[in-house]
């Protein structure tokens, strides 16, 4: 374990604040402490999210400035600047506010979404093209199997992919990998989670 | 290293030199140039040569003498290009002369002066001036040769060399005339040109320079023997992966263009084709295969009227198009069971979202209509928020305390202290990770688990959670299919599920003609050239 | 104010229809069109979360206590309200380089807070639920009665999904086990059982992942069909075409 020197102070906000945290998960009788000490992270997260407009309003302010791209970086600037005075003006249930966010942030990002549909197809059809490794071939044929077994194709329905094939990967052969990723994700949380506990990881600098 | 002393040369002057200077100054008196030192390596007569110099050296010396007319004569010939420092310089007494011969040393200069002119700009390692810089190196050199004739009144200051000529030394580092070459090759300094007045600017021989190496460093990293083992074998692993082909990229770049264009005009109009047709052929899915969803159906069956249920909308715009069919339909149920909603969402954009989807799908629900459901609003700060709502509903930091009235005064909620009072928990999710981050948190808590309406996307993962013990997720259904499989439950046949159906069962069929005939031209157009190469060396042949 | 409405919602649909158009076309390729529209995305969505967060949060959980302590009013304990003050005061010395090193306690806070969650959720919630669900993986039960009821090809049926689903669990986490004993001055080898389960696991990551990656594939073409759908509905709404 490497334990460095320098701001010990916020090793040992992150260390204690940590363990009482998970101390008080197993431990009853610490709630009313634990939920005061949760709604503070709550108000710091939103500060942060305040934080992070107001680096993202530097960062292209200084792009503005510096010329580099100006037009994307001015639109961004008065974009975020409209939508967040309006918003905390008349409260995200405003008209204005509703209508920026149903008008302008939910077409845009719906279509992202739609446009990866076809991103996805291109790319299944590349890896067909040109791929011949094992894990490639097994990945393409699973996948031809769960599209096919997602449902009729042009209307009419393949049972041996919608009623066996596909049911069966879902169930079990996706499942039990999904399970195994599932608990190597856990363990490599509690990992890291716990190298933060004892001050190996400082994340926030320090 | 050529080294040039500022001791006086005449102190170390064997006596057979000391007899020569003292007959040439004899021969000299009237010369201007009579106030240079006495000592005249560089204006050699036959007299200087040392007895025991080979013969062969003795006639290239003459010949030497018979081509180039006298240096003093040739002075004011060559105005500001002659460099006249340099024939201060081959007038000049090496500081070592008595210690080595000349011819000795020539090949000692070249080697320097190449090493310098090579070797300096690129590896300053490697330099032979390793303390100095070549700059300062000139300098001093200047420096010195300065102080040895400072009484030589002709002597032009290195500074008066031209420019362009200054440009045209090599490097800039290239040291200044050395005395022992004009003593070694009297003459040998080039006439004309560039490099006029200087000599041994380039090498005699291309095979004489010997260029230094640059110091070895070790390139091995000092590891210990059984850390060296465990990087092989790693090293070993790594190099059985198989590497992606990267000569593809290039080959396919124009096609692929062409194909995105023809992905994308198929997918459009397969899609377009059912919803403009209003079709409806394709057969829902069964429920008998998805188990998983039809527990959901009686889980929701069960609430009885009038209870709150929780629903916790983590959906992201750019999901929402594809979740609205889904989530409809079990609101709709739940509406139908006459469940008291609690929206909270822990993204910025879930209760606007919330909003949108009872605004468009249930503005002539009763309930809706009259604002029989609660909105908790947005749960900020990520799994502490969670984790203090879950742990404690009502204490929860939550949006709504800003202005409007607090839900949590209206009668419906009084009952809810706890999450488990909540008479269902559903778990409404685009991602894995929001649906993951519910499930952990609120596991222990609920005896019967929650149960999740997702995407399509969050579905994989999520279903692990289906078969856990203790029991976390008790229900899961998902994306489109699912919401014409729920429809179908709930024998539904006008719903936004039943419409989407046909074109999600297009969608899926172009998708994978799409994938199978790119694949398949893909191939074909590979194996074409590499037929016409396998033809072409075989005509070769 | 209902024309205005109406006016500002006959706007909305031509804008909203514009956006979708412009961003659709960057399926045929980038042009600076869709290069301002991401922009206009990116700043519109994070102006919004930073309004929901100033205005749901913050004003009521700092400023409005603080103003309504301010006016002799007050509304929140001083105690608590101090400290909300000195984390919220720490946090935005962040803001300048000089000050920075103040604020990572109040990161640490939260640092320390979060890993403490994500420890106690990947442990009661997916850990042991996980492992569980993995030991009582064969149904021993329906075994039971299967074979008592000679119903034996159900029995291996019950028998071979458990095995596979075990199988697939055990060789993903043994594809990520890279850990090779020491052999002395020999190179460390993984033992051949490993290499084996780690072969299978290989296989099974890859329909792991071609299952996650057919989910992407249905969200998206479910979020197409609703673009389309719109699209559809806003030209006749445009156009007014019945």
């Amino acid at each position: 374990m490497n334990l460095r020197a320098g701001t010990p102070v916020a090793a040992a906000v992150a260390i204690a604040a940590g363990i009482f945290i998970l101390v008080s998960l197993f431990i009853p009788g610490f709630e009313e402490l634990r939920n005061r000490f949760l709604n503070w992270a709550v108000l710091l997260a939103a500060l942060a999210m305040l934080l992070g407009l107001v680096n993202l309003f530097v960062v292209h302010f200084d792009r503005v400035r510096n010329k580099q791209k100006p037009l994307y970086s001015v639109v961004l600037i008065v974009a975020m600047l409209a939508t967040f005075g309006i918003t905390v003006w008349e409260g995200s249930q405003g008209p204005l506010a509703t209508w920026i966010f149903s008008n302008i942030q939910f077409p845009v990002e719906a279509s992202l979404m739609a446009v990866l549909a076809i991103s996805l197809t291109l790319a299944a059809t590349r890896l067909m093209q040109h791929r011949n490794d094992l894990m490639s071939i097994v990945f393409v044929i699973t996948l031809f199997i769960l599209l096919v077994g997602s449902g009729p194709l042009f209307g009419i329905e393949i049972p041996i992919f919608t009623r066996t094939l596909g049911p069966y990967l879902n169930q079990f052969l996706s499942t039990g990998a999904m399970r195994g990723l599932l608990i190597g994700v856990a363990l490599g949380t509690l990992l890291t989670g716990l190298r933060i506990l004892v001050g190996a990881d400082r994340p926030y600098g320090g | 290293m050529p080294s040039h002393s500022a001791q006086d040369p005449e102190e170390n002057l064997p006596d057979w030199l000391r007899a020569l200077r003292n007959r040439q100054n004899q021969g000299q008196g009237d010369d201007p140039e009579a106030k240079k030192p006495p000592v005249e390596p560089s204006a050699p007569s036959e007299q200087s040569i040392p007895a025991q110099e080979p013969n062969w050296l003795g006639e290239i010396r003459s010949r030497y003498r018979r081509e180039k007319p006298s240096a003093a004569s040739e002075e004011p010939d060559l105005g500001d290009t002659k460099p006249h420092r340099v024939k201060a310089v081959e007038d000049s007494p090496p500081e070592d002369e008595k210690a080595t011969p000349a011819f000795e040393e020539r090949p000692a200069v070249v080697e320097d002066t190449s090493a310098i002119a090579n070797e300096t700009p690129f590896e300053p390692e490697a330099s032979p001036f390793p303390e100095q810089e070549p700059g300062i190196y000139e300098d001093s050199l200047q420096s010195n040769q300065a102080e040895v004739f400072n009484e030589n009144q002709e002597a032009i200051d290195p500074g008066v060399l031209p420019s362009w000529l200054q440009a045209l030394r090599p490097g800039g580092s290239f040291p200044t005339e050395d005395a022992r070459s004009g003593a070694m090759l009297p003459g040998g300094e080039e006439a004309s040109g560039p490099l006029a007045g200087l000599s041994d600017v380039l090498p005699a021989d291309p095979g004489l320079p010997r260029i230094e190496k640059p110091p070895a460093f070790s390139p091995h990293l000092e590891v210990s023997e059984n850390q060296g083992l465990h990087a092989a074998a790693f090293t070993k692993q790594l190099a059985e992966m198989e590497p992606p082909p990267v000569d593809e990229a290039g080959r396919v770049a124009r096609p692929n263009r062409v194909l995105n264009l023809v992905i994308a005009a198929v997918i459009f109009l397969a899609v377009l084709f059912p919803l403009a047709t209003q079709s409806r052929i394709a057969v829902r899915p069964d429920p008998q295969l998805f188990p998983e969803a039809t527990n959901i159906h009686t889980r929701v069956d069960a609430v009885p009227a009038g209870t709150p249920v929780l629903v916790a909308f983590e959906v992201q715009p750019g999901l929402y198009g594809e979740m609205a069919p889904l989530v409809t339909a079990i609101l709709d149920h739940l509406l139908d069971r006459q469940a008291h909603l609690v929206f909270v969402s822990t993204r910025p954009t879930g209760p606007a979202l919330a909003e949108r989807v009872l605004a468009e799908q249930f503005s002539a629900n009763p309930a809706v209509a009259t604002g029989a459901y609660s909105q908790l609003g947005y749960l900020s700060g990520g799994l502490a928020a969670l984790r203090g709502f879950i742990s404690d509903p009502r204490g929860a930091t939550l949006s709504t305390t800003s202005g409007s009235p607090d839900p949590w005064q209206n009668a419906s909620l009084d009952p809810i202290q706890q999450l488990n009072n909540f008479s269902l928990v559903v778990v409404v999710s685009s991602s894995a990770d929001d649906g993951r981050a519910w499930i952990e948190q609120s596991a222990g808590l609920l005896p019967n688990g929650l149960i999740a309406v997702t995407s399509a996307q969050a579905a994989p993962l999520l279903r692990a959670y289906l078969q856990s013990d203790p029991l976390t997720l008790q229900g899961l259904v998902s994306g489109v299919q699912g919401a014409a499989l729920y429809e179908r439950l709930r024998t539904e046949d006008n719903g936004l599920g039943r419409v989407y159906w046909d074109a999600y069962s297009y969608g899926i069929g172009a998708i994978v003609l799409l994938v199978l005939l790119g694949g398949l031209y893909g191939r074909l157009i590979r194996i074409k050239p590499e037929k016409t190469s396998t033809a072409g060396s075989k005509i070769g042949t | 104010m209902e024309l205005s409405l109406e006016l500002l919602s006959q706007i909305g649909l031509f804008v909203s229809a514009a956006l979708t158009l412009v961003t659709l076309s960057y399926a045929i390729g980038d042009h600076p069109i869709f290069r301002v529209v991401l922009y206009v995305f990116i700043g519109a969505a994070a102006g919004y979360a930073a309004a929901i967060a100033v205005q749901d949060i913050v004003l009521p959980q700092l400023v409005y206590p603080l103003l309504d302590e301010i006016a002799g009013t007050p509304s929140l304990d001083l105690t608590e309200l101090a400290v909300r003050g000195v984390l919220a005061a720490l946090l935005f010395a962040k803001l300048s380089p000089r000050t920075a090193r103040l604020g990572n306690p109040v990161i640490a806070l939260l640092a320390g807070t979060g890993a403490a969650l994500a420890i106690g959720g990947a442990v009661q919630g997916t850990i042991l639920p996980q492992l569980g669900a993995a030991a009582g993986i064969f149904d021993v039960t329906a075994l039971e009665l299967a074979m008592q009821g000679g119903y034996y090809g159900e029995g291996i049926q019950i028998f071979f999904d458990g095995f596979i689903v075990l199988l697939a669990m055990v060789s993903t986490l043994v594809y990520f086990h890279f850990g090779a004993a020491s052999r002395g001055k020999q190179e460390p080898l993984r033992s051949i059982l490993v290499d084996a389960l780690a072969w299978v696991g290989s296989i099974f990551i890859a329909i792991a992942l071609a299952s996650l990656f057919s989910g992407v594939l249905l969200a998206a073409l479910g979020a197409l069909i609703e673009r389309i759908s719109f699209l559809r509905e806003a030209a006749f709404l445009l156009l007014g075409a019945p």
